[in-house]
Order: structure tokens, then sequence, then C-alpha cells
């Protein structure tokens, strides 16, 4: 078991789910939808993003921080 | 015979016993010198045993017979029976004041409790991206200006790999620069979505934009880690 933080970008620290502990096999979509942030991807910490189906558990340290950001932001233009 | 005959053979057949009689003088003197001696020494059967004045009084005990006195005191901390029997001294060994004063009270000091100090634990701070990225700020009337590295790891390389960058932020947008993108850039689908602003610097164009500085660091990493690492 791990104990993980997770952060929501945007709030300067304010939303914060502190001692979230995970399992091995723990996916991101499962943190994600535990804590009722479907509409956010889970920020890597050395850069990047995890996709929903990466295993978190054998990606995180313990007492990791990750960030949670929206899904939705993308770059382009109406053509792109 | 008459009379000095008589007292001269009385005194002829004594002699031999007056050796055997000072013997027994000075026995029966003796003795009695010696019982004189022990009714003076011996206490009665009511004289009490000198204890400590902290150990026994008056009212804590009471005399029975044979000499025994019986203790009902009440145990101070350090006297652990309630009730005891105190045999009288041998004669030999009676008991004084100064014998009373030689007791030795020897019991536990005051504790001393030696225990681990407190738990001090320090959790990361509640920070913003930017701030646990470690960019600076500059806010303005209108503006925030926000200036950082971006940071992606690269797998292949096995090196961290950083991007200057800038995050400009209104009430109305924001607006997210690189320099100097990495070439692996050009062949992302969202290449063409920065575009050169000032050179070195390129300029994050949004299709659905971030609504925050973290937002934007955030998603040009995903964007750089993605044409990197894929």
């Amino acid at each position: 078991m791990k104990r993980i933080i997770i952060a929501v970008a945007g709030t300067d620290g304010r939303r914060e789910y502190k001692d979230v502990q995970i399992l091995p096999g723990t996916k991101s979509r499962d943190v994600l939808g535990k804590l009722a942030l479907t509409e956010f991807q889970l920020a890597r910490p050395e850069g990047g993003a995890f996709d929903f189906n990466d295993d978190l558990f054998f990606d995180v340290a313990d007492g990791q921080k990750l960030f949670a950001t929206r899904a939705d932001v993308e770059a382009g233009s109406k053509a792109v | 015979m008459n009379s000095p005959d008589l007292i001269a053979l009385l005194i002829v057949l004594a002699l031999p016993c007056v050796p055997v009689l000072a013997l027994l003088a000075s026995y029966l003197v003796l003795k009695w010198a010696l019982s004189v001696e022990s009714q003076s020494q011996r206490p009665v059967a009511s004289q009490e045993r000198a204890l400590p004045p902290t150990l026994l009084s008056q009212a804590d005990h009471q005399t029975v017979g044979l000499g025994y006195v019986i203790d009902t005191l009440t145990p101070a901390a350090w006297v652990e029976p309630t009730t005891f029997l105190l045999p009288d001294p041998p004669l030999s060994d009676p008991p004084t004041k100064d014998a009373a004063a030689e007791v030795l009270i020897i019991g536990p000091a005051a504790p001393i409790l030696i225990g681990p100090s407190e738990n001090l634990t320090i959790g990361p701070a509640q920070r913003a991206v930017w701030d646990e990225r470690g960019w600076t700020v500059q806010a303005d009337l209108d503006r925030t200006t926000y200036q950082g590295q971006y940071q992606i790891f690269d797998h292949q390389q096995r090196i961290p790999r950083r991007f200057s960058g800038w995050v400009k932020e209104t009430t109305w947008d924001v607006v997210a620069y690189i320099a100097d993108p990495p070439p692996e850039l050009r062949h992302h689908p969202k290449s063409v979505c920065f575009t050169p602003d000032q050179l070195p610097w390129f300029r994050v164009n949004w299709y659905i934009p971030a609504t925050n500085v973290d937002e934007a660091i955030l998603y040009v990493e995903k964007v750089l880690d993605e044409a990197i690492n894929r």
C-alpha cells in the first residue's frame, strides 16, 4: 500500500486530498473516479500525464504528490 | 574432757571446711549481685521497646505477655507490615536510643520519566503547480506573469530536459510561451499550435484554453512528454 496526495491544479493547493492510499494494481482512473475528478487527469511528477489506464501504484513513490488537471485543455484551433 | 579441749577439738575438725564455706559464700554473693544487676537492666513486661518515634508511639502498640509487644502501627510509606510482633531484646543487646537512631531508610528516589519526544511530522505544503515546479511570479495591475521551466524526463536518454517558458495570466485569458521547443515536437499533431512569436519564443494557441497558469504548465509539459517519449 502506498500513500499519495492528490492536489487539484489551479486551486493554489486549497483543494487537496491527503492520505490517499492505493493498493497494487490501482489505475489512474480508479483514483480520479473515487475522488469525483472524472474530468481530470493526473500529471506525472517528472512531466507529462498519466493515461487513464496506467498502473498508478507502479509509477508513484510512497508519499508522492500528484496534480490533477483538467483533461479537456487542448491546444490548436477550431481547424486542428 | 573439759571445755577448752572440746573447743580445740571442734576447731581442728572444722578447719578443713573453711575453704568450702568460703567458696559457698562467695558463690551466693556473686549470684545475688548478678540478680540485682539483671533487675536493673531488664525491662519490665510492660516496658515498651525503644523504637523511633516515627515508628511507634503509645497509641500504636499494646503489650502482651512474655515480654512481647504487638505493634498496630499504621504503616508509613516505607514500612511494609501493618502488624508485627517485637520480642524483648536479649539481655546482652538492650535497645538504646542510639540503635534507633541508626535506622537507615533506603527507598526509591523520585521517579525520572524519560520517553521519546513528540514526533514532528512535516508533509508537503499546499502549493500550486507553478510553485511546486519552481516558477517565479510577478504581479502587475492587469496581469500576472509567471516564469520558469517546463520539465520533462527523457526516458530514452534517461536525462531530465527543461525548456524555458513563461505564462501570462489575465482576467480573460491565459497565454503560454515556450522557448526553443525541442525538434521532436515537429512530429507531434499539436506542433502547428506552437507558433513563433518573438524568437526564440513560441506561443501556444488554445482550442480549449487553460483557465489558470497551472493548467497551462501541465498541458505544455504533457505535449512535450508525448513528443519526446512516444
